[in-house]
Parts: C-alpha cells; sequence; structure tokens
C-alpha cells in the first residue's frame, strides 16, 4: 500500500494525508490527465500492465491497490 | 545545447524550444502576424482590510521562488538557420510596480489595464513579464500580471497568484508558508528527454496507425448561415474538410456567457456522485450542438487543448506545456447521456496517452498517414471548426468565506487570436461557477453566431445532467434548430 500511495503522491500533494478509503478524485484530488499518468507510473512500478478502464471504475486508494497488489 | 555570453561577461547554456513552446510560436508566426497575441493579461482582486506592503513583499517572494521569471529568449545562428532559443539569467528583473486606480470606475481602470495587455513584449534578451500592484475601486485590491505565452500557459499563471496568496496570507494571517515550487530547468529537460526516448517512437508509431486506419473525419461548422463545409460541396460534393485563417487578420473579440451557480452546481455535483470528466460532460455538450447546427452529424471532431500536467513537476513549474490534439467521438443517437459522457472520456483517454508527442510532429504524420487527397497541403486544412480548452479549478488560497466572495479574477483579452474560435470554459473565483469565453476571429465570425452557439451547448447539458438516462437523440430533437 505504500508503493501506491507514495506513487500517488508523485502526482498531487493532497491536504489530508491519503490512506487506503481516500477517494481518488474527491480527497486525492486526481484528475482525469493524472490517472492516465499514474497508472502509467504505477504499471511501470508493479511490471504489470492493467487496462485503464479498471483503473476509471477505482473509486478509492484500496481499490486502485486490490487491481496491482492482488 | 549552447552557450551565449552576456552583456555582463557571463556565459549562460542555451536550451532549443520544448515541443509545446515550438507550437506556440509557430502559430504566433504563422497566423498572429506579429500582434500581440502571445500576451496573457490577467488579475486577481479582493477586499479585505489590505495590506499592501505584505502583498508586495509576496509578489516579490514568488517571484524569486519562480524561475520562469528569469527566462529569456534570443535567436541564435543555428546551423546557418536562426532560431529561437531561451535561457535562465540569475535575476529576474521584475520590479514589482504600484497602480492606485481606486478613484476612478471600474471600467475605465479594466481599459487601462487591457491596454497594457495589448502592448508588445519584446521578445529576446529581455525581461518577459510585468507584475503589478493594483488598488480599485469599492475597496477591491489585488494584483495585475502580463506573461508571455512562450513562458506561461493560463495553468502557469493561476499556479502562479496561488502561491502569491499563500505567501500573503502566510505574512497577514500566520498561516503556514507555502512548499517550494519546483523547477522549470528540470521540467525543460524532462521534456527533452522525451524527444530521444523510445517513449516518443511508441508514440508516434501509434499515431501513424492511428491515423493509417482511421476512416476521413468531417469538417462541423459552428456556422449557420455560411456553412463552410456545405459552401465547399457546392464544387465537390465528396469534401469533408475546410480551409480555415482564409483572411490573415488576427483581430479578435471576446463573448462570455456566465452559467448560473445553480446550474454550475447540479453540473458538477453529477459528475461527483457519477464519477464523470467536467470537461468531458462539457466537451459533450459542445460537440451535441455542433451535431445540431449540421443535421445531428454523428462524427464530430474539434480540437481540444491539454495542459499535460500530471507530476508535480509538470504541475508546479510553470512554463508553457500545451499541446493541441483533435478529440474525435462518433456517438448514435441510441446511447445515453451517461454512455456518451463515456465515450467522450474514451476519446479523451485515448488522446492523453500519447499526447507528449508534439503537436507540429503529430500534423505532419496525421498528414503523411491519410490518403493522398484527404487533407491539403496549405497548413489551413482542417476537420476542426474550433478549439476547447478547460481550465480547472486551481485552489487559489483565500483568507475567509466573506473575501472568497468578493474576490474576483479578470482576464484582459489582448484582442488577436492566433485561433479561429476558440472556447474556454473556467470557474468564477467568487462562487465557482462556470465562465464560457469565446474568442473569436472577426474577419470570420461574429458575436451573432455564437449567440446560436452557446444556447445550444448549455441547453444540451442541462438535459443530460437533469436526466443522464436521456439518449443523445432525444437531446438532438429538444435543442434542433
Amino acid at each position: 500500500m505504500d508503493r501506491i500511495i507514495d506513487t500517488i503522491l508523485e502526482f498531487v500533494e493532497p491536504e489530508e494525508e491519503i490512506t487506503a478509503e481516500s477517494t481518488l478524485k474527491g480527497d486525492c484530488g486526481l484528475s482525469s490527465f493524472d490517472t492516465v499518468c499514474l497508472l502509467d507510473a504505477l504499471c511501470s512500478e508493479f511490471g504489470k500492465n492493467v487496462d485503464e478502464i479498471s483503473v476509471r471504475e477505482c473509486q478509492t486508494v484500496q481499490d486502485l491497490a486490490d487491481l496491482f497488489l492482488d | 545545447m549552447s552557450t551565449k555570453t552576456l552583456a555582463n561577461g557571463k556565459t549562460v547554456e542555451t536550451y532549443p524550444l520544448t515541443q509545446a513552446q515550438r507550437f506556440m510560436f509557430f502559430v504566433y508566426k504563422q497566423f498572429g502576424n506579429n500582434s500581440p497575441v502571445l500576451n496573457i493579461g490577467s488579475g486577481y482582486y479582493w477586499k479585505d482590510d489590505f495590506r499592501a506592503d505584505l502583498l508586495k513583499e509576496a509578489l516579490e517572494e514568488a517571484i524569486a521562488r519562480c524561475d520562469v521569471m528569469r527566462l529569456r529568449f534570443t535567436l541564435e545562428n543555428v546551423n546557418g538557420n536562426m532560431q529561437v532559443m531561451q535561457y535562465l539569467v540569475d535575476d529576474a528583473e521584475t520590479k514589482v510596480e504600484e497602480f492606485d486606480f481606486s478613484d476612478m470606475p471600474y471600467e475605465e481602470s479594466y481599459e487601462i489595464m487591457k491596454g497594457w495587455t495589448k502592448q508588445l513584449i519584446p521578445m529576446f534578451d529581455c525581461p518577459l513579464n510585468t507584475v503589478r500592484l493594483i488598488r480599485l475601486a469599492d475597496g477591491m485590491n489585488g494584483m495585475y500580471l502580463k506573461f508571455h505565452h512562450l513562458a506561461f500557459d493560463g495553468y502557469a499563471a493561476k499556479t502562479f497568484i496561488a502561491d502569491v496568496m499563500a505567501i500573503y496570507l502566510s505574512k497577514k494571517c500566520g498561516r503556514a508558508y507555502p512548499k517550494p515550487m519546483k523547477s522549470y530547468y528540470d521540467a525543460m529537460m524532462d521534456e527533452f528527454k522525451y524527444l530521444d526516448s523510445d517513449q516518443r517512437k511508441a508514440d508516434r508509431a501509434y499515431w501513424m496507425q492511428f491515423f493509417s486506419n482511421e476512416s476521413e473525419p468531417i469538417f462541423n461548422d459552428y456556422l449557420l448561415e455560411g456553412n463552410r463545409l456545405r459552401k465547399a460541396r457546392k464544387e465537390n460534393p465528396e469534401q469533408r474538410f475546410v480551409s480555415l485563417y482564409e483572411g490573415d487578420h488576427p483581430e479578435s473579440r471576446t463573448l462570455m456567457y456566465e452559467v448560473s451557480k445553480e446550474d454550475s452546481d447540479l453540473i458538477m455535483d453529477l459528475c461527483e456522485k457519477k464519477g464523470l470528466s467536467i470537461p468531458c460532460v462539457l466537451m459533450l455538450g459542445l460537440r451535441t450542438a455542433l451535431s445540431a447546427f449540421n443535421d445531428n452529424q454523428e462524427d464530430v471532431s474539434f480540437k481540444f487543448m491539454i495542459n499535460r500536467r500530471g507530476s508535480l513537476l509538470a504541475k508546479k513549474s510553470y512554463g508553457n506545456r500545451w499541446h493541441f490534439y483533435s478529440l474525435r467521438t462518433i456517438i448514435p443517437p441510441d446511447l445515453t447521456f451517461e454512455q456518451a459522457v463515456a465515450a467522450v472520456e474514451d476519446a479523451q483517454s485515448a488522446v492523453f496517452k500519447h499526447c507528449n508527442f508534439d503537436t507540429l510532429e503529430m500534423y505532419q504524420v496525421k498528414h503523411i498517414a491519410m490518403k493522398a487527397g484527404a487533407i491539403t497541403n496549405t497548413g489551413t486544412a482542417s476537420y476542426d471548426s474550433m478549439t476547447f480548452s478547460y481550465h480547472a479549478p486551481l485552489d487559489v488560497p483565500v483568507e475567509n468565506e466573506e473575501v472568497k466572495a468578493s474576490t474576483i479574477g479578470v482576464w484582459y483579452n489582448n484582442d488577436f487570436s492566433a485561433q479561429n474560435m476558440y472556447l474556454t470554459v473556467k470557474h468564477r473565483a467568487n462562487d465557482n461557477g462556470f465562465e464560457f469565453i469565446f474568442e473569436y476571429r472577426t474577419c470570420e465570425n461574429s458575436a451573432e453566431d455564437l449567440k446560436v452557439l452557446y444556447p445550444k451547448i448549455i441547453e444540451s447539458i442541462m438535459l443530460g445532467v437533469k436526466n443522464p438516462q436521456i439518449t443523445m437523440g432525444e437531446i438532438l430533437e429538444k435543442i434542433k434548430l
């Protein structure tokens, strides 16, 4: 989970600490463009290909982690 | 990279323009006709127990934290060709001057600052920016900023305002001093690294493949009476593009429409509730209106601006990162509004993934890949009648809700445009509601054209927002001309 959060923090500086329950758009403030760039970074970080439609369906950091950490 | 010796004897490294700067400069040379088209003028004003001394300090500190303020352009002979290069100097030389317009009507001070915006910025080997502390009538105070578009885009300008306000409020209210900004130099180096990267080769291959496989798009005009494709088709019934910029006159005007706070909130609430992208909802509104103007055409394209600010380095290093790509969507009438927003988002995401590929090169690839006859080589042929850009709200710190309610952000139009028709959607500073700003070249457009277009855009959006399951066919029926 820390690697997921650290990667998110390369893209945004939210006022509140990011947790697994943080929402990607609301709490983290990720835009559509951020999300496309984040997906690219996570795929490199975890050496895994995840399609963007799955990422777009993610609401929270935990949802995102489930895609990369299973 | 090469070097240049400055008047003070110091030698500095010079760098080529980035891809985004090259495109902006190309458009300026091609269609700007040596006008002040690259001047960005903006103002930010509010009513509080004003501390001019602290704002001046904040402006000076924000300038010192912003290395783009130290950016200069120069002309250099590169292999026999004069090229625009850029370099950084040690001292920004941007002085904060104070102007007091408190005893004159707002309209009068507006015209003065608009006049400042229209004054050409000397481009080579000198400071490019103007920063002024302003007192307006009715106790409104703030700042006037003028930037060169090769050094700042709209996002960068707003980032600068946010930094100034964070510093001002740290001094005035004891809030935490804002974190440091990022380095323009580092961001520029990142841009250059991309030029030799495998990613660029992959992006080029993607666009080559994309355009080779793509069917020919079709031009959708926002003009009703003077529909340019219908006119062109009298000579060639198969034609699908139009030549724009036939008159080399960059003079432009703007027309602004304000969406009410209530309607703006409805749009944003739906986006939050359904996880929809705000710009995609707005772009769906635009493409639906264009469809209605062109016999309910399902295949609609327009250019859209991508500010390419994903990483914190890109977000906090100022500069100009804008790339312009065509957004093409084919939306059948049986799709619901919600499904159509998703279709726009799919198209947008596909472009986002490959949008670091520079715009000028992309057009060359498009010309190579598309079959002969599809595009003329005049450089003015287009399938996109207009350009769209969305400026997301950027959190500018405010002292309290009362001060926020008084705050206004002003864009001083320079009355020139290198684009034929440019729709920018922004958020108001005081209540976050939408502003639709149409900037149009007067030689090819009139305000009358927009008085039909805008209501159709907003009507189609509100129909979908109030009933996301309505089909696009039903929306087109309700907004039909």
